[in-house]
């Protein structure tokens, strides 16, 4: 190590996220040479819970796998063991597992955007988008009686249905929501304020992420074109029209236009679908300590922030023998190294941020010199205003 | 053709490169997904026809099993049109594997992760440790193994009973 380099541990502490991580960054002045990753801190063992209990109860744990993709890791779930008990569900339900986890899109994707125009001091525009965010909560909540955590799919089908009489509100809700992402990707591909903390931040290519199994927007912003919807068609997402988002920026600012442009292609197959749900059963019957058969099945769905993939060994019982899951911020965690290398401390936060993680901002922080034997302390806010400060000089 | 037909392609590609006494099973149950199981001998070889012939490169994850008569590590891979899990099977008393991060890279955190959970080494990663257990882990204890149930881990990680303090 040579004199000007220093390791910078970054975490693992953050009350306010859900999944706390470490990352030990090695720079060279203002420049990350290297980066070393650690996770776990949040590690819950759900694994190993979901052996000990019947498939039922399980669908409520998975449910709390992760706040803001809880409705995914459900869709997984449940055609995980559906696939498995060989059972067909009815279409009504496969068009309302596809509304839920659409509207679940909407909401983490602009969550996403609001938290990275804090992350580059654009407080203005996060203001703005978390207020429009209200619209798909409110949409979600009267759907669902929940903000998060909605608890819809289950095992054959989904719990609530939709009710008619509030299908011109859902569409007004909608256009609301339409309206409203377009013109934020006017801001976001215009406003210098983003533009300049974006363009070239952060940047992947296509072969790395290739390379590195990159998932979700972090890899389609590369230039990827890789939508578990469209690629292993589930539910109905073969049936509906819809646009897979891909953009060869590979930098922040490409991955901002993916998860805008997106968001406008959910509100698309949400209005579809309110507009072509088929009538009848939302449900099939399953017993609460059904057995499901012998066998093995992969589940892979496209949440949020990229493939998730669920693998499940049934030996007979109503007890899975082995359940697996895959989330995707591990997938993208060596394509987030490889993107931090070589930038500067200041665009630690948005670059992090950036993959939408499920940690991603670091509450205290402790720059080590190590020849010199000296140590101070940052907090998460001191790093952003210092990544602020520093551009604006 | 149909999916269907071209993902059978993909795995009697497979047998006929490894010859047939060298797929233990090999299963299309519907289009788009694969199963097939292999000795760890010839897992490398597998992988790397899978990713130069057949164009599979991205690693979805690796799930480590504890079957009861031994561990089995199943490799999920993809590409677009295709999710093929290959199995391979290490006996408890030489719990290795041959790692595939010099073929597919994506695999670099997952080894890592059965390593820790399931006790199965990748043999020829290059960082192999701890991903995610916390650094003061009992070593040997690996979690997903099933000689391990929740109340005694506890015993033997906390030295407490279930339930009490």
């Amino acid at each position: 190590m040579s004199e000007r380099e220093f390791i910078v541990p970054v975490g693992p502490q953050h009350p306010a996220l859900k999944e706390p991580a470490n990352f030990m960054f090695k720079v060279d002045g203002e420049v990350v040479v290297d980066v070393e990753p650690r996770v776990g801190y949040n590690h819950r063992g759900i694994e190993k819970a979901m052996e000990a209990r019947t498939y039922l109860q399980n669908l409520y744990i998975v449910e709390r796998v992760c706040g803001i993709c809880s409705n995914a890791h459900q869709t997984c779930y449940t055609q995980c063991v559906e696939e498995v008990l060989g059972m067909e569900i009815p279409e009504r339900a496969k068009y309302l597992r596809v509304f839920m986890q659409e509207l679940e899109r909407i909401h983490s994707h602009l969550l996403w955007l609001g938290v990275a125009a804090h992350e580059i001091g654009f407080d203005t525009l996060f203001y703005y988008i978390w207020r429009d965010r209200e619209v798909v909560m409110d949409l979600l909540e009267s759907v669902s009686g929940n903000r998060v955590n909605y608890a819809m799919p289950t095992i054959g089908g989904v719990r609530r249905d939709l009710e008619e009489a509030n299908f011109p509100n859902y569409h007004k809700m909608l256009d609301t929501l339409k309206e409203r992402t377009e013109y934020y990707i006017g801001v976001c591909s215009s406003e210098k304020t983003i533009l300049e903390r974006a363009i070239g931040v952060g940047y992947l290519s296509k072969e790395d992420a290739i390379r590195l199994s990159a998932v979700g927007p972090n890899a389609r912003c590369s230039g990827v074109s890789c939508d578990t919807r469209h690629d292993l068609p589930y539910l109905v997402y073969d049936e509906i029209p819809w646009n897979v988002i891909v953009e060869t920026n590979g930098d922040v600012l490409g991955q901002v236009l993916v998860r805008v442009k997106e968001t406008l292609e959910s509100v698309k197959i949400c209005k579809y679908v309110l507009d072509n749900l088929p009538q009848g059963p939302i449900k099939e019957k399953y017993s609460p300590l059904g057995k499901v058969p012998e066998g093995e099945a992969v589940s892979i769905v496209e949440a949020q922030r990229g493939e998730l993939i669920h693998y499940l060994q049934s030996r007979g019982d109503n007890k899975p023998y082995r359940y697996k899951i895959r989330a995707p911020t591990l997938g993208n965690i060596p394509s987030l190294v490889e993107r931090l290398k070589g930038g500067y401390i200041a665009d630690i936060p948005i670059v992090l941020a950036g993959i939408d993680p499920c940690f991603s901002c670091t509450d205290r922080m402790a720059f080590v010199d190590e020849g010199k034997d000296r140590r101070w302390e940052m907090t998460e806010e001191e790093l952003r205003r210092y990544g602020i400060r520093w551009y604006e000089k | 053709m149909s999916v269907l037909e071209e993902n059978i392609k993909v795995v009697e590609g497979l047998t006929m490169f490894l010859g047939k006494k060298n797929v233990l099973e090999s299963r299309v149950p519907r289009a788009r997904r694969a199963f097939v199981s292999v000795p760890r001998e010839k897992l490398i070889d597998a992988v790397k026809y899978l990713r130069d012939e057949e164009g599979i490169k991205h690693v979805s994850t690796i799930s480590g099993v504890d079957t009861g008569e031994g561990l089995e590590v199943v490799y999920h891979l993809r590409k677009p049109d295709l999710s093929i899990s290959v199995k391979v099977r290490a006996p408890y008393d030489d719990p290795v594997v041959p790692s595939i991060t010099g073929v597919l890279e994506g695999a670099i955190l997952y080894e890592r992760e059965i390593y820790d959970m399931v006790g199965v080494k990748a043999e020829g990663h290059p960082d192999l440790k701890r991903l995610i257990l916390d650094y003061d882990w009992p070593d040997g204890v690996h979690p997903l193994r099933k000689e391990w149930d929740i109340q005694s881990l506890r015993k033997r990680v906390d030295g407490t009973e279930w339930g009490r303090k």
